[in-house]
């Protein structure tokens, strides 16, 4: 039986056609496929480049928690697939692929839509952005610090 | 004793050196110490060193799961500093 997700860091080019065949099975009728690329602007600054800085295996972790998530709450037939990218991206170059497959087009939906809010919450994945100017700052984010409740 | 072992990811790269970050520890410390610790000996390697509030911010992870608030080392362990995430 084929395994329903996939995930990986990978620090070479990231493919549609995979994450598309991956998720292809014959019950599936609905794919939904979301791709981050690197835009040439962020909060008004002109961005030339992006560096993504990754803990891999935590990420890839984190990624499989997931697509078992979105499995759960969304369809236990769904198909998850979720590959980032580690390194420099210039502008155009593709971070981030999500892809969900399901009998009904909702649940692919739900399910993409879920997993790359997550991720961005959750996966311990950095950005390093190039301005045009020169310089480079990193992109303030999300905590993961876990509030512990004091009685 | 014990020996605690930490890459640094995102913000907190620049501050490693190139080489894991090497502290030892009384057996029992929390997060709070550790943090603690890490910035004292970040202060020490680089003495402009100014981001105890990015430290502060930052969870401690192992490959498999971030830890708890309340968690106490008890063994040497190979860890990871988060920094706040933004990936996508």
């Amino acid at each position: 039986m084929r395994p329903s997700i996939h995930v990986a860091i990978r620090e070479t080019h990231l493919s549609m056609q995979e994450a598309a065949d991956f998720v292809n099975a014959p019950e599936t009728g609905a794919v939904d496929l979301f791709v981050g690329w690197v835009r040439n602007h962020n909060l008004g600054r002109a961005v030339t480049a992006v560096s993504y800085d990754a803990f891999a295996p935590l990420a890839c972790s984190v990624f499989q928690t997931i697509c078992e998530e979105a499995i759960a709450k969304f369809d236990p037939n769904l198909r998850c697939f979720i590959e980032h990218f580690q390194g420099k991206l210039e502008i155009g170059g593709v971070s981030v692929i999500i892809a969900a497959a399901s009998p009904h087009r909702d649940a692919a939906f739900k399910a993409c839509r879920y997993m790359i809010e997550e991720l961005k919450t959750r996966a311990p994945i950095w950005k390093y952005e190039h301005y045009v100017e020169g310089s480079s700052e990193w992109v303030p984010g999300h905590s993961l610090v876990e509030k512990v409740d004091v009685a | 004793m014990i020996t605690l072992t930490f890459c640094l990811f995102g913000a907190l790269r620049q501050f490693d050196a190139g080489a894991p970050l090497i502290l030892k520890l009384t057996e029992g410390a929390n997060i709070a110490e550790v943090q603690h610790a890490l910035c004292t000996e970040l202060a020490t390697r680089h003495p402009n060193f100014n981001q105890q509030a990015l430290v502060a911010e930052s969870a401690i992870a192992n490959e498999t799961e971030i830890l708890r608030g309340d968690y106490h080392f008890t063994h040497d362990a190979q860890l990871a500093i988060l920094p706040p995430v933004c990936g996508g």
